[in-house]
This record gives C-alpha cells, structure tokens and sequence, in this order.
C-alpha cells in the first residue's frame, strides 16, 4: 500500500528557560493508506506532540511531514482529529459541535445540517441532538468528536488517546464501535492513526504498532499486527504480542 | 479573484458609511442640543430626567463593551501586546476616576466650543472608564482560560479569523463579561450621578439628570422631591436586575466551561426573553446573515486543504500593517508630546502655596481612609460570616447586596450630607461616611464569597474537635477567607479613593463645606477660575501614593496570603 | 405505584460495554471476577448489570452475569438496529410507559422538567428524581424515545424519523 503520510527525521525542541527539552529526536516512518497504525509509549514520549505534527497543528523544529507526497506547512486539513479530553465547546449542542467545521468548507445549511445528521446517526447519536455536552456522559461525548472528526469528511483520522478518558467498560463499547465504523465501506476515512498507552487496545485495532521509547522521543520498533479479525482477546497470540510490546517499552 | 474584490469593496463601503453617519450625527448634534443652564426641581420632569441619566450610561457602555472585548482580546492573544496592555490596564485600573472629570470636561467643552455637547462628552466618557478597565481585564481572563484542546480542535476543523472569535473567543468570554457588566453598571451609577452633581458647581454647565436632580432638590431643601428621586433611581436599578440582569446570569452559565454546580437559580425572565417574538426574529436574521456571510466568503476563499498559516502574509498587507504601525506611533509619540508639554507649561515653578499641604493633606485623607476601612470590616466580616455559611441567607443577602450596590451611594450624599452636616465635626463625618458608602460593597461581596467557598467538611472538621464560635473564626474562618478579604480591601480602598473627591468638599445649601484633604484640594482646584497647577499635583499625588500602597502593600500582602491560606487539595 | 422499578443509575455505553465483555468470556462470567479485572468498583458494575438486566440483556444466576440471546443479537447488528433493538426493550418497562403516555396527553408532547422531576419523585420516593431524571434522559435519549432541549427546559417526547439520509 502506498504511503499517504511520510514523516522524515522531525525533531521537536522546545525552548525553556533551564535549557532546550528535546521532545522528539529524528522521527522518521511512513503510514500506509488505508491502514490503522497505532503509536505507544511511555508517557512523556512525545506521542500526542507527534500526533500533532503529523495534524500540522505544532509545526516540526526540523524535519518533513508529506501529505499524499505534497509537503505539509500548516494545518492539513485532510485529517480529523479526535481528542482526549473531547473538546467540545460547552455552549454548543451537540449537533452545532458536530456541524462546527462545515461552515469553513463552504456548506450552506441544509447541507450541514445533513451532513452532521448522517454522522451522528452512524455514531449512534441520534436523538441528542439538542443536548449540551454538560448533560452528557464521557461516552457520549467522545461519540460527538467522533462525529465531528467524521463530518468534515477527511481522508486520515487521528486519535489521540480517544478511551484514556473513559471508565473500563465505555472504553470496550467504543473500540467496537470504532471497529464497526471503519468497517463500514461507506466511510470516507481508510486510515487512522491511533495514540494510546494502553497496549492490548494497540493490539486489537490496530495493523502496525510503532513502539515509542521516551528522553528524547524516538521510535523503537515497527510491529506488523497479522492476527485475524476480530481479535480474540484471550487468545495465546493476542496475549504474546501484548507482551512482546511491553517489554520493549519497559 | 473579481468575487473578493467585490466583496472587500462592499466592505469599505459600508465601514465609510457608519464613519460617515456618525459624523454627520456629531455635528448635528452639537448645534441641537440646547444648552441648559437650569435645573427644575418637578415631579413631571423626573422620567425626562431618568431617560437622560440612563441613555448616558447606555451610550458609555455600549463604547466600554466593544473598546474592552478588542482590548482583552488583543492582549490575551497577542504575547508582545500583552506585555505592553496589561500592566498599562493595571494603572488604569488604579486611578481614580474622578480625579480625570475636571480634565475631561475641560478638553471635551474646548473640543465642542463651549456647548452642552461637551460636558456630555465628559460625562459619558468618564462613565466609560470607570466601566472598561473591568471588562477588558475579565475579557483577558476568560481568554487565557480557554483549554488547549478548543484551540486544537478548532484549528483542526479549519476555524479561523473572524469565525473563530465568533464561535469560541466570544462566547468564552461570556460569563465574565455579564458578572463585569453588572458591576461596571453599579460603579458607573455611581460616577454618573456624582458627575452630574459635579457640574452644578457654581457657573458651570448643569446636565439634565438624576444626579443633578437630587442635587439641586437636597439643597433648595425639598425632601420629599429627593426621596422621590431617589426612589425613581432605585426603581431603575432594581428593574434592571429583574429584567436585564438576572435572565442575561441565568443565560451565561450556558458557556460555563466548569460543570459546577451553579447558585444561579433559573430565570422565568429569561424564557420571556427567549421566546419575546421582536428578539427571537433579531436572532434568527442575525444568525442567518452571519452563517450566509460566513459560508460566502468560505465559497469565495475556500479554506486550502493545506492551510497555509506559517507562510507570511501578502506584500500588500504587510504593507498596510506597517504603514498603520507607523501612524499610530507616531500619533501616540504626538499625543505624548503635546500632554508632556502641557504638563511642563503647568508645572512650571513656581507651584501655588497650597502644594505645601499636600502631604498633610494626604495623610489626613489616608485616616478617613483607614476609619471608614474598619467601620467597613466592623459590619462586613460578621454578615459574610453569618450569611456565607447559611445557604439561605445567602439566597435573600446575595440579591440584595447585589442590588443594593447598584444604587449608587452618591445619590443618597445630599441627604447624607443634610442631616450629618449640621452637627459638630459634621463634614468630617459626612465625608468618612461617604467613604464607606464607596467601600463597603467591594469588602462585603468579597468575603462573602469567600466564606462561601470554604468546603463544608473543613468546617465540620473543626466543630467535631470542639472548634466553636470565635475559636472556629480564628482557626479557620478568618485565614481562610483573606486572601478575599484582601481582594475586597483591594477594590474596596480603589472606591475609597474615588469616593474621597466627592466627600471632602460639599457644596449644600448655598455653602460649602470642606475638610483638609487630597481630595478637597483636587475639587477645589476646579473652582473657577481653576488651578491646574494645583490639579494636576493633588491628581499625581494621589495617584502616586495609590500606585505605591497596591504594589508594594497588598500586592505583596495577597501573595503572602494565598500561598499560606489558600485552600487547595 | 406497585411494580415501577427504579432506574439504575448507569449510561448505556457501560451496559453495552458489558455485554461485549461478557461475549470476550464466553457469554457469562462471575461478577466479583469481572469487578477485579476492570479495576471497576463492585457497587458500581452491579448497577450496570442491573440495568443489563432490566433491558433484557443479560440473566443473573447465582454471582453471575449470563448474556441473553437478545444481548448477543445487540451485539451483532448494525447501529440503527441496536437502537431500535434497546428502544423496544426500554418500552417495556413500566418507567418509560408512564412517561410515554404522560408526554401523549400533554400539549405539543412536551412538559417542562420539573413535571417529570415532580412525577419521579411520587412514584418512587426512595430515589433521587435528579438521578432518574438524568438515566431516564440518557436511556431515552439513545432509544429515541425522550428528547430533552435545556435552552427551553422542555421534556418532549420524540418522534419516530424517516430514515436518516446516507
């Protein structure tokens, strides 16, 4: 499959007063189209900075992010993010969160309001459409930045640490429902890119796992995830890899 | 490329038209706006002199809100701006804000030549800032509160420029502007009304108001008519709060970014509004022109899918920006000029005998200052420690010293100031109680909320280990609520200040009566024919020793406090 | 009223991530057991499984959780088809009926929130109303049986759509 992300050796540095804290040295690796890479690490590795180098949101100190081969300077509007923390606005509905980047793409009302009605029902939201986030459970609420992150349509979807918000039990109800989505031939999005520190949620849904070392930020290893889906969580070899990437990062 | 240009040129077009309406409007206005020499004490004059009063606060306020959200919004997002507007806020905030009146009004009554157009100036652009300073500072910090991850998740869906302040800088700012707005409603009552009693001095121009109203009423001895006027102000505050106020605090807690559980209890007031048939057509046209706009002009300049925002900007813009840069220094380095000039030619030795009481002056102006401070605390800390920990009382004291602070002290000095005069030491106290009028409010909603914060098991704590009454106010209520108790005495030794020039030199009765005192010295300087030495040097001395007493005492005071009694877990 | 069962205060994702844990072991597992390994609360899981099982998801034999054939079937469907699904189930129970007709009888199908805080509490003055209101609203909300606008502080009763567009 060919690459539709390449990033080549970014580094990041940021400035502080005690001295520069290297957050990312010499990057460098490829996500394929149509694949769902996961990246995992320790905390502090510089996997959610990453993530948003690869958005454009936090511009490399050195190095290249291509997009389709095209080099990137800014924000790629062709991926949708989810985040952890959700990041709704508080003084919107939920389906004026979901219809928030529309209006940017030149959609007249009918066709946002469509647009976030298709969304929201693949999320399962239908029916909240006039609630305010406050009223609403985590889960719902990172079912919203889903739909949000889906509704302007966009080729790449990034997920940084999308259930580390969520109590055990919601987190399962969402990965399937992550599952069953990108499933959905009708999707427009093929690939994702997943960060999480949560292991056995890299195995289940992911293709490739990038392991991530911390001091400075730096890839470890590339893992090709070849076991049949749907994951059998108990299985020996779910187990095996979960530990394999375990003992890289420890 | 033609769509953009036809665009931008409507655009110009339109900003060209308002300057030119407001304009035309400025100078019509100068020549029809009678001067008015007089004020008549009647009954049936009292709403025109309501609707004057008020219109002058709307005017001020409308100028405040959209000068304030510009600033905040300027120094908030701007790192090398904010380094320059916030400590710029800070002194403003600090200065009295009638000490500027005579100023003001001298270079609005020149600017006009000499018509009632002027004095109105004056008026409204002192209400003006003794309103902005607050707003642009709780602007400032709604702004830097907003969580990263909005910022991200905006940028991520493409959300830039103007839409961007409209879906997230503008509705963040939300619940401080209306909490800010209230108060900077109830101060600017306050300087309102002293402003226009200000003017009746003795041949300036009167302006038609309530202030001059009650003013002229208390001193031809008319009770009756001073009780009505201040009757009809009070009426005005308090519908205000029902019908304004009250729905616009039930509606802001919708941008809350905290869940917490708000004291705000829902507003019937705010359902009429809401489904008020002329309100809901404004709302729904203003929505539907700005998401038409808006989605015009993403068809026009599409949003690139690489959007391109380290690229630098256009040659022309550049341009444009550094030619504006340039301008406005150069009127600033101008203006600066001219003032610093001016400041020689009155400073100018040598300076009038009277500058040699300054310091007296001061010091006796501090103990008035200091007196009405306790009086202030004698009352304020027990009703904060009663009522901040009765949620019931705070239900009735709450609203009530919310809107017993709206009206405006100053309203009620001639009557003050009729009955305390006439008595031995009179003007002394008169003015230490006008003080405390300017004080008093600040301390008690401080504390209030201080009190009120302090989490119920702390003080279960300490009553289950026989911590009771005033053992449990030294051990936890008292370090817990200073680091409020010095915000208050903050704020509340800024109205002191304020209050001070209206309270040390009164003109009742045809006599006037005053103390030794800074602010005695700064009133007194604008009697005609007018001392501008002597202005200027009481207004800098204060403004010095103000300066001074908050950075060097409270600043380092409240830090000392809230890293030692701040209650965090 | 006899025979109205409180609500459970628990949101619909957590039931239907039970239901797919339950399938990873096999369709049944000790509660005690599943409590230990989701590091969840007990209290809390058994809430869960309390509102599994009065949606009809899930049996509770002895300590243990046990995934009904209609949990298996949620489990397997589309999205649209586990709304309809747990709307069907939620329809059941006498909680929601009561609020169905009472939303039937009233003006434009809405009643302000306070009507339904009110009734909650009468009809089952061992709970919070707030807590039923806001489990009552979350169920609803999903099954597309309830719709709440806060900007009007009116409870409605939502009607069935056509079929979403895409």
């Amino acid at each position: 499959m060919p690459a539709i992300i390449e990033i080549e050796h970014v580094t990041k540095i940021y400035p502080r007063p005690e001295g520069e804290s290297q957050i990312l040295a010499d990057v460098s690796f490829e996500v394929a189209d149509g694949e769902v890479l996961a990246i995992v690490g320790p905390s502090g590795c510089g996997k959610s900075t990453l993530l948003r180098i690869i958005h454009g949101l936090i511009p490399p100190s050195a190095g290249v992010v291509r997009f389709a081969g095209r080099t990137q300077e800014g924000i790629n509007l062709n991926c949708g993010m989810v985040f952890q923390s959700f990041a709704l606005l508080p003084w919107l509905t939920v389906e004026e969160n979901v219809e928030i980047g529309l209006e940017a793409r030149g959609l007249d009302e009918t066709q946002r309001h469509k647009r976030a009605a298709k969304y929201l029902d693949k999320v399962g939201l239908d029916g909240n459409e006039d609630a305010y986030p406050r009223e609403l459970s985590g889960g719902m609420k990172q079912r919203v930045g889903l739909a949000r992150a889906l509704a302007v349509e966009p080729k790449v979807l990034l997920m940084d640490e999308p259930f580390s918000a969520l109590d055990a039990l919601t987190s399962i109800n969402l990965r399937e429902e992550l599952l069953d989505l990108w499933a959905d031939p009708q999707l427009p999005v093929d690939t994702i890119v997943i960060v999480t520190h949560i292991i056995e949620e890299a195995v289940e849904l992911a293709d490739r796992i990038l392991v991530m070392a911390s001091n400075p930020g730096r890839i470890v290893e590339s893992i090709k995830v070849d076991l049949p889906r749907p994951r059998q969580k108990k299985s020996a070899e779910f187990a095996a890899l979960v530990d394999r990437v375990f003992s890289l990062i420890v | 490329m033609k769509p953009a240009v036809v665009q931008a040129a409507r655009y110009v077009a339109l900003v060209l038209l308002v300057l030119a309406v407001g304009v035309v409007l400025l100078v019509g206005g100068m020549r029809y706006i009678p001067p008015v020499q007089d004020i008549p004490v009647e009954v049936r004059r009292l709403p025109g002199y309501a609707a004057w009063s008020f219109l002058r606060m709307l005017i001020a306020y409308v100028f405040a809100l959209a000068f304030s959200v510009s600033y905040g919004y300027v120094a908030a997002t701007n790192r090398r701006a904010e380094r320059v507007l916030m400590p710029l806020l800070d002194i403003l905030q600090s200065v009295p804000v009638l000490g500027f009146f005579p100023a003001a009004v001298f270079f609005f009554v020149n600017l006009t030549h000499g018509s009632r157009l002027g004095v109105e100036m004056a008026s409204i652009f002192l209400i003006f800032t003794s309103q902005a300073w607050n707003i642009a500072f709780g602007c400032y910090e709604a702004i830097t509160t907003i969580p990263q991850d909005s910022f991200d998740a905006l940028a991520s869906q493409g959300v830039r420029g103007w839409r961007k302040f409209r879906t997230l800088y503008l509705p963040a700012c939300v619940p401080k502007l209306v909490y800010n707005s209230i108060l900077s409603w109830a101060g600017g009552w306050y300087f309102l009304i002293a402003c226009e009693i200000l003017t009746i001095g003795p041949s300036t121009q009167a302006l038609p108001g309530l202030g001059s109203f009650l003013k002229r009423a208390s001193a031809e001895g008319k009770t009756g008519l001073t009780l009505m006027g201040i009757g009809v102000l009070i009426f005005i505050v308090v519908a205000m709060h029902l019908v304004i106020w009250r729905p616009l605090e039930s509606w802001s807690e919708k941008f809350r970014y905290e869940f917490a559980a708000s004291t705000v209890t829902p507003s019937r007031m705010l359902r009429f509004w809401r489904d008020f048939p002329p309100l809901l057509a404004l709302r729904r046209a203003w929505k539907r022109a700005g998401t038409r706009a808006s989605v015009y002009w993403a068809r026009v300049r599409p949003a690139k899918v690489i959007a391109d925002l380290e690229a630098p900007p256009p040659m022309w813009r550049r341009v444009v920006g550094r030619i504006v840069q340039v301008l406005s220094i150069a009127f600033s380095l101008y203006v600066l000029y001219r003032a610093g000039r001016a400041l020689v030619t009155v400073l100018r030795p040598p300076w009038p005998r009277e500058s040699v009481l300054i310091p007296a002056a001061l010091g006796a102006s501090f103990l008035r200052l200091l007196v009405a401070y306790v009086v202030a605390l004698a009352w304020t800390i027990p009703v904060a420690v009663w009522a901040g920990t009765r949620p019931r009382a705070m239900r009735v004291v709450g609203p009530f010293a919310q809107i017993a602070s709206s009206v405006p002290a100053t309203s009620l000095f001639p009557l003050i100031v009729m009955f305390v005069i006439h008595h031995r030491g009179g003007t002394n106290v008169a003015a230490v109680l006008l003080v405390l009028t300017g004080m008093q409010w600040y301390l008690l909603f401080n504390l209030l909320a201080g009190v009120h914060a302090i989490p119920g098991d702390l003080r279960e704590a300490t009553r289950s280990l026989g911590l009771t009454g005033w053992k449990q106010f030294r051990t936890l209520t008292l370090p817990a609520m200073l680091p409020s108790l010095i915000t208050g005495s903050i704020t509340g030794w800024g109205g002191g200040w304020n209050a001070l020039i209206v309270s040390e030199y009164l003109y009742f009765g045809g006599a006037t009566y005053k103390v030794l005192g800074i602010g005695a010295m700064l009133q007194e300087s604008t009697e005609p024919p007018g001392n501008q030495a002597m202005m200027v040097l009481s207004l800098v001395a204060m403004v010095v020793v103000i300066v001074f007493m908050n950075r060097l005492f409270w600043r380092r005071l409240y830090n000392v406090a809230a890293d030692r009694f701040k209650i965090e877990y | 009223m006899p025979g109205v069962e409180p609500l459970p205060s628990t949101g619909i994702s957590k039931i239907l991530g039970l239901c797919e844990i339950l399938d990873d072991h096999q369709g049944k597992e000790d509660v005690y057991r599943l409590a230990q390994d989701l590091h969840t609360p007990f209290g809390e899981l058994l809430l869960v499984v309390k509102g599994a099982e009065m949606l009809g998801l899930v049996e509770t034999p002895g300590g243990d959780a046990v995934l009904t054939a209609l949990g298996k079937r949620v489990l397997e469907t589309s999205m649209n088809e586990k709304k309809a699904l747990l709307k069907q189930q939620m329809l059941k129970l006498r909680v929601f009926q009561h609020f169905r007709k009472l939303l039937e009888n009233a003006e434009e199908n809405e009643v302000p929130a306070e009507v339904i805080l009110e009734e909650l509490a009468v009809l089952l003055p061992q709970e919070q109303p707030r807590q039923l209101f806001t489990t009552l609203l979350n169920w609803g909300r999903y099954g597309e049986v309830f719709g709440y606008s806060r900007d009007t502080d009116l409870f409605y009763l939502q009607k069935p759509e056509s079929p979403p567009a895409g």
